[in-house]
């Protein structure tokens, strides 16, 4: 009996020492439709990605991927019409092939898809609203003439660039993809106050890669329309040359999936729910926006 | 208003027959205050008696004591105390109550001379029962002793006891028997502190070396305090030595810190302690990657004695944590940010004797906790976090008879919240100053020496734009089942008006019960059983239950969830807190054992809990109940501290010695099963925005380069079993007016990779997808040394 607080004690001793081993099953796994897609007033409907999820860990090949047999239907709400749509193997999504839809500003619109996933039939639906005509960048109001890497004023302040632009009613939701049309190692800014590489043998493989692509967003502006102004600050470029921005309005799908679905593991590593708009066995977005272009150029100094 | 009339009514008609059954006339009562002879300090829980007889009293936290309502005659009061030399005298009783009595208690001062242990010092099975339920007391010893790291650190020590565990070990928050570290009422003299962390909560901002007491009630406690769900820690600084210039300074490779103590003529004493780091002006000077941080914290305290029936003290406490990060320091332009963020609090404290049985103290207390955090060059982003309150609070302690002691008192508190945040496009400009009432009147009732039952009761009134009545009753019930076994049962209402908003890194902000927010509730439940062995040994083992209705949690999707309040100059404006928390319920139930042995060459203890604690709220895991991520259903404890040469003379048969210079051994070893976390039980291809492009994604299609994560069921996977290894050795050197003691400490001796999340990388080839799963460890080896010089 004496022994056994030494026991004990050894035994504790010992798991002081060693690995904590992670050994993640797929126990948790249920297959869902993946949804990606959005749609614009008075543009076809096409590139809307009908996929699976896949349990953690897997290797799997793209073409699994794709549901290609998925039965997917845009329906109008105003007049319950039903447009079916077919997969183009081509854009690796589905699409309306007819031209007898068009999609109007402030309708709302349902996606409704069935597909077979291990066995599973599954389905699931979601509506987006496109938001209201109306939003358009300003360009005489805006800062977008080409510019040297964060310029200093003579009292101070940077200078920025920056986007007003009309508001939709009842849109509150507008966000900005930023996108580096020159990027490589010789274009990348290494004096940026927000640089982690002081020359291209600094990048492991092509992680530099990873900054061509940023965006930033404004969200609950006013619902009624009127004027609003989008700074762009300095930490959103890495490269000197183009870049190719746009605008978008987006409808509460669009919103919710931004905010949420990449935000799902938290700083100290646990993770939660997004907010997904989809009923059913549905994961991923389908949501709608009116989109406004602008190219936009950082000048060597 | 009637229900609260109600109450005091009802409360009034169960005690009054009580209190009426016991005889007053013809009686007296002895009174008086314990000191240590050698400084002045007052002694808390010194143990007073009448020789001969089954009567006596300990001090409380101001030292004083009072055994009431003795027949005059003559008498033997004993007064002792651990550490002490015992002190005797005949006292003469009249009907008229003599002065305060002030008992100077003389250290046992014995160098190198054998230690004789004696039936002198009070019985551990008497001290246990003295004790009100899950209580624990600590005093700087204990703390010092324990191995942590870099320096001794208080909410660290008390990591080690069974039901207090951290989330991690970058955290020093208590999680208390299943409840979060908002839940815990934070004390010192007096003060309330609320978010009492430095270096974004690694270290604790409580100075162990200006720490005269600390205690820690688990749950259950009594109608004295109230405002929290879960437990309060209540911390009293040292007066300061009212004898003699005394001071201590050690480094450590974290702090240097330093403590001074002194007289004030013949009326008081001051003592003051200053910490602060120092390697922003070491190896901060020399590279660049360290990032140019400090934290300091320091003390100061004033004791005023006014003679036995009155005493003042003012106490003064802040801390200050300040961190500039530059993104890139070779730029030429700086960017990056500056967060900065400090406790400040004060309080004044009266003690009043109206009479030898009318014991009582008012306070005046101030507390504020603001942060600050403001991106240079980077974005229009800053914020300011603050909270802040005036409190006026008295506690009367009325020792009426052998039989019946009561207390009572009141609270009064004005607070003031606010946070403001703004960023391009909007801002939060949050605050509010509530206003929290309580009062309470407890009894303790000893119909013999084997039962004491207290009964008591504090109702809340509290308004932030809606007014909260809530009454909390409290019972606790001791029983002496033999000579050596005690036991002891406790039950209670809770109620806490502040909900805290977490966030990793930055300061928690607290915001207040108000018009979409109720006030949270809980109920507990606690038995336990104490029992003596032998002359060095106790155990206690506790079982509780705890329930929690209106539990807030942080909607994790607030961004997507809130909705501006109005509009400035068109930007969205958020003033209220609607929308920032999902509200439900829990539970937390557990089973605590633990064996102590508190006197010898070996000392420390050996813990174990058995607990779980689960929540339910509708907007998480599908409204199913989950377990939250510092539920940990098995944990044990091994601290130990061992006087290495009297274990050896232990060992060989001999007797103790005090030794001119000695080795200490400390260990702390702790296992723990593992947390639960939220895996993602799939991945899918989707992208960030309509028009992603980047990287050559999925079979070198760049359109399909973003990977997502979908988590379904929350908290239900278990990471693997947590287990640590600390070791302390100490060289501790007396030489003739000073002392030294230099340390090493290992924290994470065994270097186990203790797992604190999984992380998961995506690895896409030609045409196929991998998802590893790299987990991100905790903290590695870590040795420290320092030294502590006392004089």
């Amino acid at each position: 009996m004496k022994q056994i607080k030494y026991i004990i004690l050894a035994a504790l001793l010992f798991s002081a020492c060693g690995t904590g081993v992670v050994e993640v099953d797929d126990s948790n796994y249920e297959p869902k439709i993946a949804l990606d897609g959005y749609i614009y007033p008075h543009t076809p409907v096409k590139n809307i990605r009908i996929m699976r999820n896949f349990p953690l860990n897997t290797s799997l090949l793209r073409t699994d991927i794709f549901l290609v047999d998925a039965e997917v239907v845009l329906t109008d709400v105003s007049n319950q019409k039903d447009y079916p749509l077919i997969f183009n193997p081509q854009a690796l999504a589905h699409e309306y092939p007819g031209n007898d839809l068009l999609i109007e500003h402030g309708q709302a619109y349902m996606l409704s898809v069935k597909a077979t996933i291990d066995g599973v039939n599954l389905q699931c639906r979601t509506t987006t609203v496109v938001p209201q005509e109306g939003f358009s960048i300003v360009r005489e109001n805006s800062k977008i003439t080409p510019s040297t890497y964060f310029p200093i004023n003579d009292d101070g302040s940077t200078e920025r660039w920056e986007f007003a632009f009309e508001r939709s009613p009842n849109t509150g939701f507008y966000a900005l993809s930023i996108v580096a049309l020159e990027a490589d190692t010789s274009t990348y800014i290494y004096e940026s106050p927000f640089s982690r590489f002081d020359t291209a043998a600094d990048f492991e493989e092509d992680e530099w890669k990873d900054l061509i692509y940023n965006f930033t967003w404004q969200q609950d502006l006013q619902e009624e329309s009127g004027e609003t102004t989008l700074p762009l600050d300095w930490y959103l470029f890495a490269f000197y040359g183009k870049y190719r921005t746009i605008l978008y309005a987006g409808d509460q799908n669009f919103r919710d999936y931004l905010l949420t679905a990449w935000q799902v593991q938290e700083i100290d590593g646990n993770f939660h729910e997004p907010i997904l708009n989809i009923q059913g066995d549905g994961i991923g977005v389908f949501g709608s926006a009116i989109a406004d272009t602008v190219f936009l150029e950082v000048l060597r100094n | 208003m009637k229900f609260f009339q109600k109450t005091i009514l009802l409360f009034m008609l169960i005690y009054i027959p009580l209190w009426a059954g016991e005889p007053e006339s013809g009686f007296s009562s002895i009174s008086g205050y314990v000191y240590d002879q050698s400084n002045g300090e007052a002694l808390i829980g010194a143990n007073i008696f009448l020789q001969g007889m089954n009567r006596g009293a300990s001090t409380n936290v101001s030292g004083f004591f009072v055994i009431p309502k003795l027949m005059p005659g003559k008498y033997t009061l004993i007064c002792r105390y651990i550490g002490f030399q015992t002190w005797k005298k005949e006292i003469v009783l009249t009907i008229v109550a003599p002065e305060p009595l002030k008992i100077d208690l003389q250290p046992q001062i014995l160098q190198a001379e054998e230690v004789v242990v004696t039936a002198e010092k009070k019985r551990t099975i008497d001290k246990l029962f003295s004790r009100p339920v899950s209580q624990v007391e600590m005093n700087a010893r204990d703390i010092n002793a324990i191995p942590q790291i870099a320096e001794a650190d208080l909410l660290r020590a008390l990591q080690t006891l069974p039901g207090i565990l951290p989330v991690s070990d970058f955290s020093s928050a208590l999680y208390i028997r299943g409840g979060t570290p908002d839940q815990n009422l934070y004390l010192i003299d007096g003060a309330d502190v609320y978010n009492p962390e430095h270096a974004f909560g690694i270290f604790s901002t409580f100075n162990t070396d200006a720490i005269k007491s600390v205690e820690l009630s688990k749950g259950g406690f009594g109608a004295e305090y109230g405002g929290r769900l879960s437990s309060v820690l209540d911390i009293t600084n040292l007066d300061g030595n009212r004898k003699e210039f005394e001071g201590t300074a050690s480094i450590s490779l974290l702090s240097a810190k330093t403590t001074l103590q002194m007289p004030l003529g013949n009326f008081g004493s001051i003592s003051g302690s200053f910490r602060r780091t120092y390697f922003d002006k070491t190896l901060g000077r020399k590279f660049d990657e360290i990032p140019d941080y400090y934290f300091y914290d320091s003390n100061f305290k004033a004791f005023l004695d006014f003679g036995p029936r009155n005493k003042l003290t003012l106490s003064w406490f802040n801390s200050y944590d300040d961190l500039n990060v530059s993104f890139n320091p070779d730029a030429e332009v700086d960017a990056g940010f500056l967060y900065n963020w400090g406790n400040t609090t004060g309080s004044l404290r009266w003690t009043h004797l109206f009479s030898p049985q009318l014991f009582s103290n008012f306070w005046v207390t101030g507390s504020r906790f603001s942060s600050k955090f403001k991106f240079e060059n980077v974005v229009d982003v800053d914020e300011l976090n603050e909270i802040s309150d005036f409190t006026i609070k008295a506690n009367l302690q009325y020792y009426h008879s052998k039989k019946f002691n009561a207390s009572f008192g009141f609270e009064h508190k004005f607070l003031d919240g606010r946070y403001r945040q703004s960023w391009p496009g909007g801002k939060v400009d949050a605050g509010n100053k509530p206003e929290y009432l309580s009062g309470y009147f407890a009894l303790s009732w000893r119909p013999s020496v084997l039962w004491e039952i207290n009964t008591g009761l504090r109702m809340h009134y509290f308004n932030s734009k809606k007014d909260y009545y809530n009454p909390s009753p409290r019972f606790a019930v001791k029983y002496r089942a033999s000579d050596t076994i005690n036991l002891k049962l406790a039950a209670g209402r809770y109620h806490q008006y502040l909900h805290r908003i977490t966030r990793p890194f930055f300061a928690d902000i607290w915001t207040t019960s108000n018009e979409f927010q109720r006030q949270s509730d809980a109920t507990h439940m606690i038995l336990g059983f104490e029992k003596e062995i032998g002359e060095f040994y106790s155990l206690e083992i506790e079982t509780y239950y705890k329930d929690y209705h209106n539990l807030y949690s942080l909607d994790q999707n607030l961004g997507a969830k809130v909705t501006p309040t109005y509009y400035e100059n068109d930007e969205p404006v958020y003033a209220t807190t609607e929308g920032l928390f999902n509200k439900g319920k829990g539970y937390s139930r557990g089973l605590e054992l633990l064996l102590r042995k508190n006197s010898g060459a070996i000392t420390g203890w050996f813990g174990y809990s058995l607990a779980a604690t689960k929540y339910t709220i509708a907007e998480i895991n599908q409204g199913k109940e989950f377990a939250p991520r510092h539920d940990r259903s098995s944990t044990v404890n091994f601290v130990t501290n061992i006087d290495v040469k009297n274990a050896w003379r232990n060992f060989r048969g001999h007797n103790h010695k005090r030794d001119k210079g000695r080795y200490t051994l400390g260990i702390n070893l702790v296992y723990s099963s593992g947390q639960p976390i939220t895996t993602p039980s799939s991945v899918y291809i989707t992208n960030t925005m309509p028009d992603i492009i980047g990287t050559a994604g999925f079979g070198g299609d760049s359109r399909f380069s973003a990977f997502a994560l979908y988590p379904t069921s929350i908290n239900k996977y278990r990471l693997p079993a947590y287990s640590r290894l600390d070791i302390s050795l100490t060289y501790f050197r007396r030489y003739k007016g000073w002392s030294m003691a230099p340390y090493l400490q290992i924290f994470n001796a065994g270097n186990r990779k203790n797992v604190w999340f999984i992380q998961y990388n995506d690895e896409s080839t030609e045409d196929s997808i991998v998802q590893n799963v790299d987990e991100t460890n905790m903290l590695p080896l870590l040795p420290t040394i320092g030294i502590k010089f006392e004089f």
